[in-house]
């Protein structure tokens, strides 16, 4: 039947065109990048109507009239192109690519479409720019591709998710990540691992990655209505496509760590630690420890915690198809090591998919992608005594990593409590272990087995009306587990423990899409598109933790009978939306554009009352190229694109908590007792977050979309804030908060960007991308106005939210070391190190202090002072008000070059780790110390003051932000630099190889900061603060692409 | 033909669409109709007998731990850290450093976590007994449980109310004896529940009250307690985790010592302990063990226990706030040593059994030793050791210290004195009899010093500085100087000599602001009213 059907097509077309026929024209259409056959290119006479496309080998077949002149060949992501036939029978064509085509397809939600028709805000990332960087993720190589798209990766830590926010910070409780969707299907994301970071993400093999597209303005996200307040981010995986291809991809990388600490070498230790003790009228502690061939030990700590490493990765595809049937599927496999001692990632993952046309109007396919992660990580957390950066910069230097004598080979205290203190007279501060043993011989581990996938049946009912019924999954099944040893370290005083948890996540989405495309007349474009969309997702866990351990032999997985004492945990969260939507887009004459989108969204953590909500959108463009005049316009010709476009939409955020709104009792043990409390606040009045989104654009092309402009005003009106209103914990509400539409906010930017061919053609050709994002966020509305207040950050009405707010600085009282501050008067104040207590700061008599034991009096007036929560300021804020990348890709011959810059700035830091390399309890500094006051003599650089022993909290006011420690946070990073070799297509036309191509990369060669830390994007606490976060890495890569 | 084509189309896809459409529209029926799994709706929560009593059980969970400032359990506010916060607050106990060295040294400032979790976590402790009584009432008028009962759980509710104020008080305000009639201001007395967004609302600004206010609430909740609740439970150890009659009263001697009433101390003291030696209670039968340690190698099940809260392995105060592993030597994390101060203080006899029942040096044999630490509890691995409120013994030196401050060296005082004190002091000539006391005041430092020895690393410390400090006789002065640990060897530690190596941690005056602690930053912040009401000078 259907072949039947297809014959009598051919049969009638050819009918209607046979009339003027008089030969037959033969040729074959290749790529010109590559040589190789192009299928699906469309084949016209100019003029006339009907035509023909290309087959699987590129081959067409087309009769053509005496009349005819010049025929047109026009292919979507290529240049069209028009060749006179000139009497010829046989004509070859090679099309050239069109990185810019305004024909390109752009993925939106619930559809695609072309990429001159699109109105909203949407940035295009090619999958290609995400492959053959060892990045653990492919989110991390978002960063400075698209504007508006601010991605931060902390630290090297492999398994560690980026921060990625579209269009600044859109909530101040509830969740501030865009949605992921692969494939259609709203996937999870985020750090997903107990134990150890697990990037959600990372599941998704970047070889496999066709493109992204990052919607942002109204216009584009309100389709995704209550789940864009935050952005969405559209993956698209590669599919079948004519023509078999085999690729392989592969690299091979170095990776380092880019920075470290300047700490404290041996001698310099002894120094300042017994500075510490003696001006504390204190004993002194340290001493030189000997090494046994005459010198003393000096151990760089650092060593024991960051290695050199190798990692590499293999990617193998296999596509291609034929008219019906269209597959594509790979095989990765990853295996990186981390700079960062224990810590890698190994990576297998699958996919297949297949597009199989059934009958000519039914289409059938599936999508699947099966990943396996393991992660192993050290413990990173800032204030964790076995931390790996917490403890390797606290270890002392004058005592050595290992020891004979300790019965594990370490060196290990004789109570086994701490780091063995060698000569020293104390152990270190804290018990602190030693962090060698810790990270080689604790386990904490991640391993997840992650399924996405989907299947849909699309039928064409007829011309322009199709209904896609599609079912897809999200399961994620974690394995974490953890073993502290118990002959040192975490693992010392319970003798042991382990323990392991699964969780599986598993979520269903199903949605069934209705759309009508109509052209009246080549005038009237509408495009109207019908969804219902149901989901429902179940998230559970049970953990068991077992300690007092028999034999530290079974530490890979608990085993029965090998422990003392057990306890279990464990729960279950259900969350459903179900949706409905409609979206209607209609241009005249490619001129005039509207859109406008509904979606009804009904929340099961809501209550039943405010559950639904409504989210509009509206878009409007005005291609005034396209308007007569212009076309006419002579002088105007230069430019071939310019379009102005505005919209408005109104969206919430889903990331909301399960049930914030209702009251409930949770379990409450008293030891043993089974008891039941009242754990949440209920508020029936609980609804939707909401945020207006406003953008207006201007696209420009110049020169035949050799230049591409395109600058972009936008502004977020969030309102409705679910917060987790402070209540006053004077109440013991239950956890200090109820959940309240109680905050607004709003986000504002600019966005430019510029893509220019510099040099299109010709042996040299140069591409050049300039990105560029300006933002700022400002808080309008809080709980009665009241700040949050966090140890070093604030969040206040008219401020950026989670701004750094602490205790400004005045340097070192120069007559006896104490630290100097501003009151919120204005006054200067000193804070007496050897009583702990602030006394006002005259100048003139920098050394006056009031005698509680004398009445006070003319000869001894009070002035003691204080410096309390009044005194501190706002000392700058932690979100970056600027940001870009500035992609270059030169071509010479053969050769290929790729400079990627990626700059940042405006923020400020609080530098907590230098706060913390200063503390004055036995463990080791930063160098920085040397620069102390030591006397009136001799009062080093005036920023540091006197040394005391465990004064540390009070001399740099520790958990405060002091202005000291808050540094710029402006950045600009040199992200990738490659070099490429292809061999020449003339070279392997005579095989069947299609393409080889040896590169080698350096990504994050070097940073050009003022800021002190380590590396300004790190970031431990997601507001501008750097705890104790790892270092990140200097990767050197060599790689292999291969296809044939 | 077209036309044929598009029926066969229409068809087909119309059979899809309308399965499709089908499926969705039936399973949609209330598809967001879903509730929270691992806890369920307040208004279910006082429903059943079994649910009332677990509520109640609720308020003992919140008295074993609140949140910490990072959201972890670290035993506040009475799973331990009461314990650790007060003797680090006081100079009997060292702070190795530095996890304690911020109470210790008294550097702590508004934002200090130990301040603000202790304040937090008893505020949600009192606010969860206040919606308990609210709903064990409710339960009672709905015919759910007795009316008896219902008073036994509020009587319950009400002594973790009355306990959870009393700390609030030694913490964050100034002694009953700060003002003559103790006027100056207290804490917040709360007992309203807030549990909707209208009653926080409603109850947002109360303001402190006076500390004679918050004692007499105080006296009136146990007071209630004492008149409701059994003398004893189904078993030991619920007698001891659980508030009883006798614990009411016990707290009751505690409360009035802090109020300096001393005839009310006796009047209730007399309630549960006999008139002559050996002291024992009629109600719930408290009487000391016959060696010191007994409450401590058994602290679930004798009759010297009082009161105590349970921490077991399923819900304890963990690595980081477990009684056991803050005060033990290894494998405990030996964070508090205890202080030559008292080590070495001349009332504290070298053969005290005390020395060596509950106390030991981290000498092992792979160790040389370095400091006395405290052996009361004894499980570091597994925490579980239970953290003593009320000892029958505290309730004994409570009584002997009001009898011997009414009448000169009362007899009565130091048969009760030498009833805790004999037990640990077996050496015949180290016992006191009257004789030793030259003086009346001599036989109330007797009593006084006793506490520091019996009561050393049970937190007990801070509350008798805080009360003593207006004491014109007794009088602290204020925060006492302190030893440093880095100052000390192992030779530092003498029980045959007095301490006088440098106490380099310096005394803090009475007057000084930092005696007492600020109302937490979290509370200011959000709370004009108490902002208004700092502490001075904070």
């Amino acid at each position: 039947m259907k072949k039947l059907l297809q014959s009598l097509f051919i049969l009638l077309f050819i009918a209607t065109s046979a009339i003027a026929q008089d030969r037959t024209i033969t040729g074959t259409v290749t790529g010109k990048d590559d040589g190789m056959p192009l299928p699906g290119v469309s084949v016209k006479i100019k003029g006339a109507t009907g035509g023909t496309t290309t087959g699987a080998d590129g081959k067409f077949t087309i009769r053509v009239g005496s009349t005819a002149s010049t025929l047109e060949f026009s292919s979507i992501g290529y240049l069209n192109q028009s060749i006179t036939i000139s009497g010829r029978n046989l004509i070859n064509v090679s099309l050239a690519t069109d990185a810019q085509s305004l024909t390109d397809v752009v993925v939106v939600g619930y559809g695609t479409a072309a990429r001159k028709d699109v109105i909203g805000s949407v940035a295009k990332v090619s999958g290609e720019s995400l492959q053959n960087i060892p990045a653990p993720s492919f989110d991390r190589a978002l960063a400075g591709k698209a504007t508006g798209v601010q991605v931060i990766t902390p630290s090297g830590l492999l398994g560690q998710a980026p921060q990625v926010r579209i269009r600044g910070i859109n909530s101040i409780t509830s969740g501030a990540s865009p949605l992921y969707v692969v494939d259609g299907i709203p996937v999870i994301s985020g750090d997903v691992g107990g134990f150890t970071s697990v990037n959600a993400l990372a599941d998704i093999n970047s070889n496999d990655i066709e493109s992204i597209e990052i919607l942002k303005d109204g216009a584009a996200t309100a389709i995704y209505g209550s789940r864009a307040a935050n952005g969405v981010v559209l993956i698209t995986t590669k599919r079948g496509k004519s023509g078999t291809q085999f690729n392989y991809d592969g690299w091979t990388a170095i990776a380092n760590i880019s920075s470290r600490f300047d700490l404290l070498n041996a001698d310099e230790f002894v120094t300042i630690a017994n500075e510490r003790f003696t001006n504390a009228g204190q004993t002194p502690q340290a001493k030189p420890t000997p090494d046994g061939s005459g010198g003393f030990i000096d151990t760089d700590w650092q060593d024991a915690v960051f290695q050199q490493s190798v990692q590499q990765s293999h990617s193998v595809s296999a596509s291609g198809g034929t008219d019906k049937t269209k597959y594509f599927m790979s095989l990765g496999f990853t295996d990186q090591k981390g700079a960062i001692v224990s810590n890698s990632l190994r990576k297998y993952s699958f996919r297949a998919n297949l597009d199989q046309k059934i009958t000519n109007f039914l289409t059938f396919g599936i999508t699947s992608g099966v990943t396996y992660q393991k992660n192993l990580g050290p413990l990173a957390g800032s204030n964790n005594l076995s931390g790996n950066i917490f403890a390797a910069t606290r270890m002392l230097p004058n005592v050595p990593i290992y020891s004979g004598t300790d019965i594990t080979g370490y060196n290990i205290s004789a109570d086994r409590r701490s780091l063995g203190p060698g000569a020293n007279l104390s152990p270190i501060s804290d018990n602190i272990p030693n962090i060698r043993f810790v990270l080689d011989n604790n386990v904490r581990q991640s391993q997840t087995i992650r399924l996405i996938g989907s299947t849909y049946l699309e039928a064409k009912i007829f011309d322009g009306l199709k209904f896609k019924t599609q079912l897809g999954i999200d399961g994620s099944y974690i394995e974490d587990f953890v073993y502290t040893d118990p002959r040192h370290g975490d693992g010392f005083s319970s003798n042991g423990s382990m323990s392991q948890a699964y969780s599986p996540f598993f979520r269903w989405n199903w949605q069934n899409i209705l759309s009508y495309t109509k052209s009246i007349n080549g005038e009237h474009n509408i495009d109207v598109t019908l969804v219902s969309e149901l989901q429902k997702q179940r998230s559970s866990f049970f953990q068991a933790n077992v300690s007092n351990l028999l034999n530290i032999y079974f530490n890979q997985n608990i085993t029965s009978g090998t422990f003392i004492t057990p306890t279990v945990s464990g729960g279950l969260t259900l969350n459903g939306i179900e949706s409905y939507l409609g979206r209607l887009n209609y241009n005249y004459k490619n001129k005039y554009y509207i859109t406008g989108s509904i979606r009804r969204d009904a929340l099961s953590s809501l209550p039943m009352g405010n559950r639904v909500g409504y989210f509009p959108g509206v878009g409007i463009q005005y291609r005034i190229n396209q308007e007569e005049f212009f076309k006419n316009a002579e002088s105007l010709s230069f430019i071939s694109d310019l379009r102005l476009k505005a919209s408005f939409a109104e969206v919430g955020n889903t990331d909301i908590g399960s049930f914030p709104y209702f009251g409930t009792y949770g379990a409450a043990l008293y030891g043993n007792q089974g008891g039941i409390g009242f754990n949440n606040t209920g508020n029936p009045l609980l609804k939707w977050e909401s945020q207006k989104k406003y953008d207006v654009g201007l696209d420009i092309g110049l020169f035949t979309n050799r230049v591409n402009v395109g600058v972009n005003y936008w502004k977020q009106d969030t309102k409705d804030l679910i917060l987790a209103a402070p209540t006053a914990p004077v109440l013991g509400v239950p956890g200090n908060s109820i959940s309240r539409n109680v905050g607004s906010m709003t986000n504002k930017g600019w966005e430019f960007s510029v893509n220019a061919d510099v040099l299109p053609a010709g042996k040299v050709k140069w591409n050049t991308t300039l990105n560029f994002s300006i933002q700022s966020n400002k808080v309008k509305g809080l709980v009665d106005g009241n700040d949050i207040v966090g140890d070093y950050n604030l969040t206040r009405v008219g401020e950026s939210i989670r701004t750094l707010y602490g205790y400004q600085y005045a340097g070192v009282n120069a007559a006896n070391g104490n630290p100097l501050y501003v009151k919120a008067d204005g006054s200067l104040i000193q804070g007496r190190i050897s009583n702990t207590t602030y006394y006002k700061y005259d100048p003139a008599n920098p050394n006056y202090f009031f005698n509680a034991a004398q009445p006070v009096s003319a000869t001894n007036p009070d002035n003691r002072s204080s410096l309390t929560a009044d005194d501190k300021v706002i000392l700058g804020n932690s979100l970056p008000k600027w940001f870009g990348g500035f992609n270059n890709t030169i071509t010479y011959g053969d050769f290929d070059l790729n400079v990627f810059l990626r700059f940042q700035g405006g923020n400020y830091i609080m530098n907590r780790t230098r706060q913390d390399l200063l503390s004055n309890n036995f463990v080791n500094n930063s160098t920085e110390v040397l620069g102390r006051w030591q006397s009136a003599e001799n009062p080093g650089n005036g920023q540091i003051p006197r040394l005391w022993a465990a004064r540390g909290a009070f001399i740099n006011l520790d958990n405060n932000a002091v202005s000291r420690f808050v540094e710029k946070g402006d950045f600009l990073r040199m992200d990738n630099l490659a070099l490429g070799y292809s061999l020449p297509s003339s070279v392997l036309s005579k095989g069947s190889i299609r393409k080889v191509r040896v590169y080698a990369s350096a990504q994050n060669l070097f940073v050009i900061t003022g800021y002190k830390g380590l590396d300004p994007e790190t970031n431990t606490s997601g507001a501008g603060v750097d705890f104790n976060g790892n270092p990140q890495l200097r990767t050197f890569t060599f790689g292999l692409n291969l296809g044939f | 033909m077209k036309s044929i084509i598009k029926k066969i189309n229409i068809g087909n896809s119309l059979a899809v669409m309308i399965i499709g459409l089908t499926l969705s529209v039936s399973s949609c029926k209330k598809f967001t109709d879903l509730v929270p799994n691992n806890s369920f709706a307040e208004a279910e929560a006082f429903t059943t007998p079994d649910r009332v009593a677990q509520a109640v059980t609720g308020v003992y969970s919140a008295a074993q731990a609140g949140a910490y400032t990072d959201g972890s359990n670290r035993g506040y506010p009475f799973g331990a850290a009461n314990t650790e916060q007060q003797d680090a607050r006081g100079e009997d106990v060292i702070a190795v450093p530095s996890f304690y060295l911020i109470t210790y040294e008294t550097t702590n400032a508004t934002n200090s976590p130990n301040g603000t979790a202790m304040w937090e976590t008893l505020y949600a402790l009192i606010n969860r007994a206040n919606v308990v009584i609210e709903g064990v009432q409710g339960a009672a008028s709905k015919g759910v449980i007795s009316a008896d009962l219902a008073k036994q759980y509020e009587g319950e509710a009400r002594f973790l109310r009355a306990l959870a104020h009393h700390e609030l008080l030694i913490h964050y305000a100034r002694p009953y004896g700060h003002t003559a009639g103790a006027t100056h201001p207290g804490v917040p007395y709360r007992t309203v529940p807030v549990n909707t967004p209208e009653r926080v609302a409603q109850n947002s600004n109360q303001g402190r009250n006076t500390v004679k206010e918050c004692y007499d609430k105080i006296i009136e909740d146990l007071t209630y307690s004492e008149n409701n609740l059994p003398p004893t439970y189904s078993s030991a150890s619920l007698k001891i985790t659980h508030a009883t009659k006798g614990a009411a009263i016990a707290l009751k001697t505690r409360v009035y010592l802090h109020m300096n009433n001393w005839p009310k101390v006796i009047e209730e003291g007399n309630k549960i302990v006999s008139l002559t030696a050996p002291f024992k209670s009629a109600v719930g039968s408290y009487e000391l063990a016959s060696s010191p340690d007994a409450p401590f190698a058994q602290n679930y099940g004798t009759n010297e226990s009082v009161f105590s809260i349970e921490n077991n392995t399923n819900r304890n105060s963990g690595t980081n706030g477990a009684i056991s592993t803050m005060y033990s030597k290894a494998p405990g994390r030996g964070l508090i040593a205890i202080s030559p101060i008292v080590w070495n203080a001349a009332f504290w006899k070298p053969n005290d059994l005390r020395r060596t029942l509950l106390a030991n040096s981290d000498a092992s044999s792979t160790v040389a030793a370095r400091a006395y630490f405290s052996n009361k509890y004894r499980d570091p691995a597994t925490f579980t050791d239970a953290n003593p409120i009320i000892r029958y013994s505290e309730v004994l030196l409570n009584l002997a210290e009001a009898l011997a401050r009414t009448n000169s060296l009362d007899l009565r005082a130091l048969a009760l004195l030498n009833t805790v004190r004999n037990r640990a002091v077996t050496t015949v000539a180290d016992q006191y009899t009257i004789a030793n006391f030259a003086t009346p005041n001599s036989l109330i430092q007797a009593i006084l010093d006793e506490r520091r020895i019996e009561f050393l690393a049970e937190g007990h410390r801070w509350g008798d500085i805080h009360r003593l400090a207006t004491d014109p006789v007794f009088t602290t002065g204020g925060i006492p100087a302190k030893v440093s640990y880095a100052n000390t060897t192992f030779a530092s530690w003498n029980s045959s000599t007095p301490y006088t190596g440098s106490r380099s941690v310096a005394a803090i005056p009475y007057a000084d602001y930092r005696f007492v602690w600020p109302i937490p930053l979290s509370e200011t912040t959000n709370n004009p009213t108490l902002k208004a009401q700092q502490n001075p000078t904070w």
